[in-house]
């Protein structure tokens, strides 16, 4: 019954973008609430183990970083619409791909330039998709939209990648032209555009490790059609504008369909780890913030971090779900965080579902710094990262390093959650590149059952004042090394906790965690260690888990398809258990959500792997489809 | 023949080679560890083997040497065993395996 199926399916599609058949894959995290959620049951915990690769293919955008070009990092979620698998790449181009063959329809370079404008690697996540809320014949009723480093938006047609005529420029979107305070950079498009009715919302990215003064965060609705600027959302109050910047969006959006209502994960001002320009409070930064999507007035705004010295970035898009707590119906969003922390809120207000509370937290000792007398904190849901304090220095590290680890951390500063950055050295837990990053949760809307992964990483910050750092400072990398903050009286340098000749890292493991939550009590169903570690090649055991990057999809027959973790392996978890049913290794981290759609009657599940150099340095432009054997 | 004076030690020796050439393979090739660290180390670790057997089966050294040998062996046996259980190189262990058990052969005939 396949073909009567899609049949039936294709009769009923509306002409709209937010009705798109729920065994497609339409945006980032799946849909626009971010669910990650495929009612797709062909697939099961029975047969799973008989999944086997439909096709493979690398797409040739990739650099290793050692010639001309700097390395990619790539963290695509696939596209599945319009009977067409889409992807971006990190050099900035859409590929068009038959779903069943892995061959390409057609493909759109935008020639943009290849320079690590903004970041330490050629970054992309992907494409967006839109379809016309009134269908009209005319060329790019379908459209196809990527971003590039160098902040312009490329719209093609769907169908064949020819440029949109009607969008701004000839196809072609310059986003820069917004970027009016304190423009050190361009608005970097990493994440893909949110489609949604005839609207796109455009965040960007860029580095807040850098200078004080910077770009200050917007949110862009522009015509989908016609890229003509609507509304523009603003995070940094006007009158300090200028003497700081960021709380930008760079991660992916969740839209309420019902209620027209855009949410959208704030992250932190700049610069990252010293506050001292922005004492005065900026209530939107490092928030998650709800607002109307036909006007972008700010319906609702919950802050997360009070003054954010940390670069706690809300880092990913919200889940929405409809819970029932104590008998009651209640609209719902979970929000993932860096800090470890799942804030469960009322989508429409904005309050807390279960307990909030402001605790104390330790006062800061750098220059002209005024830490937050107080921060929030959940203990309901149970923080995934176990207990709010670090999990002590680990004995076989210890050992290997002759002491090491004890030693350094009697050094460093370390009073708990929030421990302020300081000259002395602190030791942050979670660590930036910890807690949960941008694949976010994945929800069964039906029972309200939520699953994440998290990571356990310790880092070390130590501020250099100016002199000191100028002396100091030496290369940086991705999420570590030496960053200026200039305009700031402090250059900073972030390392792991590890080791210095092996890099074991200096903390107990597991360095990772598989969770899952009944979001109607906020009870922790199971933890299971998540992925294993990779050094040299070598593989430490499961149990130790693994640092992870991306996020999981499920489908309705429980099953979770997860990527993620620094060993190169997808792997099939059993959503009732935690158990890992089936893996597959790639050739490096999945960085991004899998999708998860039914094409021609089959169930595909396909991964990017990509890699990111926060987990290690491999990096690939490989793409896999898994499906039943035919 | 050298090789029928010395069954255990040439059984050893061709399953070290064996062991050697999977591990280039490994090395170059397999997805996951292909030019790592502990690749290499593994590589070096059945090339050394396979060299301390071909010397071992091949030509005459005095009685301290071949003992001396044949520690190192042992040694590498284990490291280089390790090595490719970490590096979740399975045919390379299993290689490995069949050598150490023509080895102890090699001590006891």
């Amino acid at each position: 019954m396949p073909l009567l199926r899609t049949l039936l399916l294709t009769a009923a599609l509306p002409l709209s973008a937010a009705a798109q058949t729920s065994t497609d894959w339409t945006g980032f995290h799946g849909n626009l609430a971010a669910q990650k959620f495929s009612p797709l049951t062909q697939i099961t915990p029975e047969n799973v183990t008989s999944l086997e690769r439909a096709w493979e293919l690398h797409t040739g955008d990739l650099s290793l970083g050692d010639g001309d070009l700097p390395k990619t990092i790539w963290s695509a979620t696939p596209i599945y619409a319009n009977e067409t698998l889409y992807l971006g790449t990190p050099f900035y181009r859409i590929l068009a791909i038959d779903p069943s063959t892995g061959e390409e329809k057609w493909s759109f370079d935008t020639d943009s330039t290849l320079e690590a404008l903004t970041q330490p690697g050629l970054k992309n996540r992907g494409v967006t998709y839109w379809e016309a809320e009134e269908q009209t014949g005319r060329i790019c009723d379908k459209a196809v939209y990527i971003g590039t480093m160098d902040a312009r938006l490329f719209a093609v047609d769907a169908n064949n990648g020819v440029p949109c005529e009607e969008f701004a420029d000839g196809g072609q979107l310059d986003v820069n032209q917004w970027n009016t305070t304190n423009d050190k950079w361009p608005l970097s498009l990493l994440q893909p555009p949110t489609a949604y009715g005839d609207q796109l919302f455009v965040g960007w990215a860029g580095k807040d490790w850098e200078y004080a003064e910077a770009p200050a965060g917007t949110v862009f609705s522009i015509d989908a059609r016609t890229g003509e600027l609507q509304w523009t959302v603003e995070f940094i109050p006007s009158e300090i504008r200028a003497k700081t910047g960021t709380a930008n969006i760079w991660t992916a959006m969740t839209v309420d369909e019902e209620r027209g209502i855009l949410y959208l994960p704030v992250s932190s001002p700049s610069p990252n780890y010293w506050g001292g320009n922005r004492t005065q409070d900026i209530p939107l930064a490092t928030s998650v913030t709800a607002v109307d999507t036909e006007t972008g007035e700010i319906i609702w705004s919950r802050q997360l971090v009070h003054h954010d010295i940390w670069d706690y970035d809300t880092n990913a898009a919200p889940t929405l779900v409809d819970l029932t707590v104590e008998g009651e119906k209640v609209p719902a969003l979970v929000q993932t965080s860096k800090q470890g922390m799942l804030y469960v809120l009322n989508r429409e207000t904005g309050e807390p579902i279960f307990d909030w509370e402001e605790r104390v937290v330790p006062a800061s000792t750098a220059m002209g710094e005024k830490a937050s007398p107080t921060q929030p904190f959940v203990t309901t849901p149970e923080p995934p990262n176990a207990s709010m304090e670090w999990p002590g220095v680990w004995g076989f590290a210890d050992l290997m390093s002759f002491g090491y680890c004890s030693r350094k951390a009697a050094e460093l500063d370390y009073q708990g959650l929030f421990t302020p950055p300081s000259e002395q050295g602190s030791l942050i837990w979670p660590g930036t590149a910890g807690g949960m990053q941008w694949g976010g949760g994945a929800v069964n809307p039906e029972t309200g059952i939520y699953y994440v992964n998290t990571s356990h990483v310790v880092q070390i910050l130590e501020l250099f004042p100016r002199e000191e750092y100028d002396k100091a400072a030496g290369g940086s990398a991705n999420e570590s090394g030496f960053y200026p903050q200039t305009g700031s009286p402090y250059g900073f340098e972030l390392t792991q906790f590890v080791t210095p000749t092996l890099g074991i890292p200096c903390w107990k493991p597991p360095f990772g965690a598989l969770l899952a939550y009944d979001m109607n009590t906020g009870e922790k169903l199971w933890e299971e260690p998540f992925g294993a570690v990779q050094q040299w090649g070598f593989y430490m055991p499961e149990s130790w888990g693994s640092p992870t990057i991306g996020g999981p999809a499920l489908t309705a027959s429980g099953l979770l398809f997860i990527g993620a973790s620094m060993d190169d392996r997808v792997r099939a978890i059993d959503a009732e258990t935690g158990k890992v049913l089936w893996s597959d290794l790639l050739e490096a981290p999945v960085v991004a959500n899998p999708a998860v759609f039914e094409h021609e009657g089959e169930q595909y599940v396909v991964f990017v792997s990509g890699g990111n150099t926060i987990l290690k340095p491999e990096v690939s432009d490989q793409v896999v489809a898994y499906r039943l054997p035919r | 023949m050298r090789i029928t004076r010395y069954p255990g030690l040439s059984a050893f020796t061709l399953s070290a080679l064996l062991a050697l050439a999977v591990m280039l393979w490994n090395y170059v090739a397999d997805v996951g560890i292909a030019g790592t660290g502990g690749a290499a180390l593994a590589l070096f670790g059945t090339f050394a083997l396979t060299a301390a057997g071909i010397l071992l089966v091949m030509t005459r050294l005095p009685g301290w040497a071949r003992v001396t040998f044949k520690v190192l062996i042992a040694l590498g046996l284990i490291g280089t065993s390790l090595a490719a259980f970490f590096l979740h190189a399975w045919i390379v262990l299993a290689l490995l395996i069949v050598a150490t058990v023509a080895f102890v052969i090699s001590l006891i005939l």
